[in-house]
């Protein structure tokens, strides 16, 4: 049995592979934030199964929380004498162009306890200032006194031009553990050996910052699941998909940062292979945030860096997501020229939107849904939280006289509202990577996501919605599916017309067996796919495009095809190439990922002739109240072909298909949408501008 | 707000002649056309566009009368 | 059609997003560092009239140029001048460019045939000619020391390069590769534009979308006219100076008059000093831009385009300081007028007003350090513009920030590890500034230090500083920042020196041209902001930390706010 588990802020949900009954087995627990590991123990717990479990992985937040909620180790910073201010310095610039209130953000260490190392490596890589015994002797005597300061020490190394000779960091890295065998130590070379000091400086700052915390954690579930009787390897999910045992997870500190957003991505992943659809987007829609990410030929976008909270960059893979704030929860109000907003400003669980009944008064995406009748006030979340249609309509009243419009007029116009956030989250994604998402199928989950993926498939002009089987745990299922993963680049400027194939060679060779190494070391002994790929630019540029390595020897002819790949890849990409001009190869990366198989899923055992279970009035923006038939997404079995309008309830979702739409479920269950994409411009309804 | 006594007039310049001119209220710049219009103790001027003769009627004009200049 | 409000926010959305896919393009496909990581430039949308549709969210500095170059280069062509294909370029600063290196490309867009609109990108071309590698002569006399104008001229025509155009450009720039990779990337960011355009337009036809830019337009001004109203009728009015204009020993004063007005401002300028012989001259848009953006940083998140400008109203006397006339040079009016008027705006006239929403003077200059000459290792000439971040000024709550680009930019510095790959220096330090920041119940944000070695044996350099004379003023009884140094030490001797002493410059903040050679070093020294509110209510525990940092020492402590530290 495969289990995933997923942290999220109020639920921690778990997801098995039933092995007998061919299902999936699924648990919901609170969570409990300030201890993590209880929820995820809990949930286990519940499962009953632990003779049974071979495999537990799980997302986990506790990375990202520690550095939002500044809760991380006392960082202890070693890094070139000269340049110990790069942290705050950063990059000057910042993050609105107009706002003279903003406050820059702050690094996670305290100049005072960073510490200036006199040494000085030359940007080939040639030592001009060597590091001296002496200066070793002093830098350590100044740590351990700093470190015997502090409650929870961590040291970060990050040296200038570490990433191209390291000599200096592991000489300061292997003192350093000599004296203080206790404190954990991070160096630059290991954790991210590429240029831009600030970024890499900051990457390993993060690293060392939540390592201990990551330790603990490890620890106590490592702890719980012994109690727990369960002898199965636990591993943590990684910003790159791939996953990391639990006795190794503190070591590889910084890149667990996404871990509890890359579920979603690997469940997209996971459908594209079994769907056979190779390009999706995956929208995960909750109560206060939407998580967009893009699946492109059955593989998943990863990007190099992450920027928490415009102070914090991160280097390393990351699967892409943007998160933008549309969620149930999201209020809707004006801006100051009069255009109706929705966003970002949440109500939150609590009080919430207004039709919980909790005394929220501002009106929000649910009380929109409420009014428009597509939420079904007595089966929200299963029933466990009854919904009042009267103080929804009340809170929408407040837009509707300010639109003048009625009230359904003006929740509908809030839901267009949020679709077009999260319509131009998915634009600003797939325009990023050049890419035309009309030519992608949007896979939506999340509570929410599955009410808004109709209409937002119309304005993207996406013909294909799919919805998988209980979407509200779609990301613990991701999590289950995740297959071992380890990324290797480095920064290595050769110049395209000097560069000899034995050096590639020899350097891919580094590389790879590197990273093989890492993930047998990891316990994985299965097959493996390894990805090779030199990052190209011309000489001159700062940026790069990525090239995949050609098949076969690495020689002089591979740098060859190399070369004609990128004029290719930049000519296709930006409308030009510069045939006559030297290219450099600016990184190599390498990828080594193996397999894990998942079991597809019986369908709910429904016939394909399914019933409404009852017939209510939903609003529609064309046809205004139309009776339509309710169905319970268990009675939906393969087969089943409707046409809208219709309403799919489930515990912890609602699927809503628009009239003229049509809804088929496949052999897995999923839910297919068919929308309507005719051009259609939207029409004056009553949401004019306000006056 | 005071009737505009102004109107749009062509400005005409020879290809080669790479010289500009300037709005003589706000002092932006002078292209094909102008907005002219005459002022009692100024004489005439040529403006850019026709909120600009506003200005001038409502703000510029009174301080350079105030400051002596004219 | 007309469109309700969701559908004008969506249309509005994918406006920003074309200029922010344009700017993407441009950002990885560029040659000079100073776009790529810099980013020195914008990229704009225009209507078939020239009005701005969209921006995207680069450089602030651009800004009276978005709003206004592409409007006056369709004016004085004329509609029909533009064919499908063409591609125009504009530089000259005495037709609303806002220096010599800043190139506008515009393409016009036509769909069924007919004109409907432009995409253009501003940019910042490293290296254009005239009398100083780097194009930034800061003892310039007048515009033809200053590198080669082009007033609006095509550079291409049905899509092919005009040669002849293309070789008087590269014939008169000292690295015409960097000229031909960055215009190249700007035309493929334009290329970019043009077919989103035309999705657009397929999907919305032209009718429907002229009569959606007029709501945006509505729209964004109503916004501006809404901040606008919350601030006090009133006529503020405040002066400051620059301090030399790089040829000769002497101040000019700019003078400004902020009148709120209901819901409308004009902002003055007249009565500042008449144009200098030096260039620290501004453009009548830069003028303007520096003017929005001091007034735009006390808002947020509003919408920009061609409707935002509209409450405003900028009055600059052609032939001064603040709006420059031929053949006064004005390189640096983009540069350190800018500044200059934003504080202004904010912390003389607008603190009048609105204390609670300004801040105490910024470092106040872009630290413009340029310099050129032949790699040792590859045997290629090269130029860079180089800039440094400065302390911003104490605000009523919290401290200035620290090492920040000037507010009338926002470009990311250039890393060590780049910079040193690419150009024959070593650092041996780049840090913030100890006891930089003005003292006050908030501080103003520290500047920086940087010092470097030569490595190559000749370097050719030219500055174009500003505060080196005067300091960032303070506010509300907050006390002024350090001033900005720049100083020598040759090689073989062991005394830092000012650059002025040392090469006799007229200038100790603005020379050209000057041979380094290998083992100088040279220290940049940028300055602090100024401090908000009396020093002496500043919190000893944050004194007492920012000395544990290393932001203050013991005897600023002491002598500043008061406060004994052991």
């Amino acid at each position: 049995m495969l289990v995933g588990i997923d942290t999220g802020g109020t639920f921690t949900d778990l997801v098995a592979d039933d092995r007998v009954t061919g299902g999936l087995r699924v648990i919901k627990v609170p969570s409990t934030p300030s201890t993590p590991a209880r929820a995820v123990l809990e949930s286990i717990d519940e499962l009953a199964a632990a003779q049974e479990v071979e495999r537990i992985v799980i997302g986990s937040t506790i990375a990202i929380n520690a550095i939002l909620q500044r809760r991380g180790a006392d960082v202890i910073y070693l890094t070139t004498a000269g340049f110990e201010d790069i942290p705050y310095i950063q990059r000057i610039n910042r993050r609105h162009l107009y706002d003279l209130q903003w406050q820059k953000g702050e690094p996670l260490v305290r100049r005072a306890r960073t510490v200036g190392v006199r040494e000085r490596v030359d940007y080939r890589g040639e030592i001009v200032e060597p590091l001296t015994n002496d200066e070793l002797e002093r830098v350590c005597a100044e740590v351990e006194r700093l470190a015997v300061a502090a409650s929870q020490p961590a040291i970060a190394i990050s040296l200038l031009f570490a990433y191209v000779n390291d000599v200096h960091e592991r000489r300061l890295r292997d003192a350093l553990l000599r004296v203080l065998p206790s404190v954990p130590v991070s160096i630059s070379a290991d954790v991210a050996p590429v240029w831009r000091e600030y970024e890499r400086g900051s990457t390993v700052i993060a690293d060392a910052y939540v390592k201990p915390m990551i330790g603990g954690f490890a620890r106590e579930l490592g702890e719980g699941v012994d109690r727990l009787g369960v002898s199965a390897p636990i591993s943590l999910m990684k910003s790159n998909g791939g996953h990391v045992p639990l006795e190794m997870a503190s070591a590889h500190a910084s890149e667990l940062v996404l871990s509890g957003l890359a579920g979603g991505l690997l469940a997209g992943r996971h459908y594209s292979e079994t769907l056979e659809r190779p390009n999706l987007i995956t929208l995960d829609m909750g109560g206060t945030s939407a998580d967009v990410g893009v699946i492109q030929n059955g593989r998943i976008s990863f990007t190099e860096s992450y920027d928490i909270d415009w102070a914090i960059p991160i280097v390393g893979s990351f699967v892409d997501m943007t998160t933008i704030g549309a969620g149930g929860s999201s209020i809707a109000g004006f801006d100051r020229g009069g255009f109706l907003r929705v966003g970002p400003e949440s109500a939150g669980g609590d009080p919430g939107p207004a039709s919980y009944g909790r005394g929220g008064t501002d009106p929000t995406v649910t009380d929109a849904n409420v009014v428009l009748g597509r939420l079904n006030p007595r089966f929200f979340l299963g029933g466990r939280m009854p919904l009042d249609v009267e103080l929804a309509a009340q809170a929408i009243a407040g837009i509707a006289r300010r639109l003048d419009a009625t009230v359904e007029a003006a929740a509908l116009a809030i839901v267009r509202m949020t679709n077009e956030n999260m319509a131009n989250a998915i634009r600003l994604v797939t325009v990023d990577r050049g890419l035309d998402h009309r030519r992608f199928d949007l896979l939506a989950f999340g509570g929410a996501g599955p009410l808004h993926a109709g209409e937002l498939g119309q304005s993207l002009g996406i013909k294909r919605v799919l919805v998988p089987l209980h979407p509200g745990l779609t990301s613990a299922f991701g999590v289950m599916s995740a297959a071992p993963k380890v990324d290797r680049r480095w920064t290595r400027a050769l110049t395209a017309s000097t560069a000899k194939g034995a050096e590639l060679r020899d350097a891919f060779a580094r590389l790879v067996a590197d990273a093989v190494g890492e993930i047998r070391r990891e316990g994985y002994d299965g097959s493996l796919q390894i990805w090779r790929s030199v990052k190209m630019r011309y000489l001159g540029q700062n940026y790069e495009q990525e090239i995949p390595l050609p098949e076969g020897e690495i020689d002089d002819g591979a740098i060859a095809t190399l070369v004609e790949r990128f004029h290719t890849q930049h000519e296709a990409f930006y409308g030009y190439a510069m045939r006559e001009n030297d290219c450099e190869l600016a990184q190599l990366n390498v990828t080594v990922q193996g397999f894990v198989s998942v079991p597809s899923f019986a369908p709910p055992a429904g016939d394909a002739a399914a019933k409404p279970t009852e017939r209510r009035f939903v609003f529609f923006a064309d046809e205004g109240w139309l009776e339509t038939p309710i169905f319970l997404r268990d009675h939906l079995g393969a087969g089943v072909w409707l046409e809208g309008p219709a309403v799919i309830e489930e515990l912890d979702s609602t699927t809503l298909v628009h009239p003229g739409n049509r809804l088929t479920v496949d052999e897995q269950g999923v839910i297919e949408l068919e929308v309507m994409t005719e051009p259609q411009t939207p029409v004056a309804t009553a949401a004019e501008v306000a006056p | 707000m005071s009737e505009l006594r102004g109107e749009w007039r062509e400005r005409s310049q020879v290809w080669h002649d790479v010289r500009v001119a300037n709005c003589d209220v706000c002092g932006r710049l002078l292209l094909r056309r102008v907005w002219r219009f005459a002022d009692p103790d100024f004489g005439e001027l040529d403006s850019c566009e026709p909120e600009c003769e506003r200005l001038w009627v409502r703000y510029v004009r009174p301080r350079r009368l105030a400051a002596g200049v004219g | 059609m007309k469109l309700d409000s969701v559908a004008l926010k969506i249309l509005q959305n994918r406006l920003v997003n074309i200029c922010q896919e344009m700017a993407k393009a441009m950002m990885r496909t560029a040659y000079s560092p100073i776009f790529s990581e810099s980013l020195d430039f914008c990229t704009i949308l225009l209507d078939r009239n020239g009005d701005l549709l969209a921006m995207a969210d680069m450089n602030p500095a651009m800004l009276g140029s978005g709003a206004l170059s592409g409007k006056w280069i369709v004016e004085e062509l004329g509609r029909e001048a533009f064919e499908p294909g063409d591609v125009i370029v504009d530089n000259d600063p005495y037709r609303g460019m806002c220096h010599m290196p800043e190139h506008l490309l515009l393409a016009p867009f036509f769909h069924g045939g007919k004109l409907a609109g432009f995409v253009g990108n501003v940019a910042h071309v490293g290296e254009i000619g005239g009398m100083a590698p780097g194009s930034f002569a800061s003892n310039a006399t007048d515009i033809y020391q200053e590198g080669l104008r082009l007033p609006p001229v095509k550079l291409m025509r049905h899509g092919e390069y005009d040669e002849s155009i293309w070789k008087v450009i590269l014939a008169n720039h000292r690295t015409p590769d960097n000229t031909w990779g960055d215009f190249n990337a700007m035309i493929g960011s334009l290329n970019i534009g043009l077919r989103r355009l035309e999705e657009l337009f397929e999907e919305h036809g032209a009718d429907e979308l002229e009569e959606a830019n007029v709501a945006l337009f509505e729209h964004a001004e109503q916004w501006l006219r809404s901040e606008i109203r919350e601030l006090a009728d009133g006529a503020y009015s405040g002066e400051d100076v620059i301090e030399d204009d790089g040829v000769e020993d002497r101040e000019y004063t700019i003078r400004v008059c902020v009148v709120v007005d209901g819901d409308e401002i004009v902002v003055d300028f007249t009565g500042t000093d008449p144009q200098a012989r030096g260039p620290i001259n501004a453009p009548y848009t830069v003028t303007l831009a520096a003017t929005c953006n001091g007034l735009f940083q006390l808002f947020r998140d509003f919408p920009l385009n061609a409707g935002s400008f509209r409450p405003i109203k900028v009055i600059a006397p052609p032939g001064s300081l603040v709006n420059v006339v031929h053949p006064a040079p004005c390189v640096a009016g983009q540069t350190e007028i800018q500044p200059r008027i934003i504080d202004l705006i904010q912390g003389r006239c607008l603190a009048q007003a609105v204390p609670e929403r300004v801040a105490a003077a910024c470092g106040g200059t872009c630290s413009n350090f340029l310099f050129g000459g032949v790699h040792p290792e590859t045997g290629r000439y090269y130029a860079h513009y180089h800039f440094d971040g400065m302390g911003w000024g104490g605000r009523r709550f919290t401290d200035g920030n620290s090492a920040q680009n000037v507010p009338h930019g926002n470009c990311p510095n250039t890393p060590i590890e780049i910079f040193e790959t690419r150009f024959p220096f070593r650092h041996l330090r780049y840090s913030l500034r100890p006891d930089s920041g003005g003292a006050g119940r908030t501080r103003g944000g520290l500047g920086i230090l940087r010092e470097m070695e030569v490595l190559a044996d000749e370097v050719t350099v030219s500055a174009l500083y500003e505060r080196m004379k005067r300091e960032p003023w303070g506010i509300e009884g907050g006390r002024a920042g350090k001033r900005t140094q720049l100083l020598i030490r040759r090689a073989g001797e062991d005394e830092f020196r000012p650059f002025g002493a040392v090469f006799g410059t007229v200038s100790p903040s603005k020379f050209t041209n000057i041979r380094l050679r290998r083992g100088d070093r040279v220290l940049i020294a940028t300055p602090g902001g100024g401090g908000y509110g009396p020093p002496s209510e500043r919190d000893p525990e944050l004194v007492l930390r920012d000395h544990q940092d290393g932001w203050i020492s013991q005897e600023a402590a002491r002598e500043e706010y008061g406060v004994a530290i052991a």
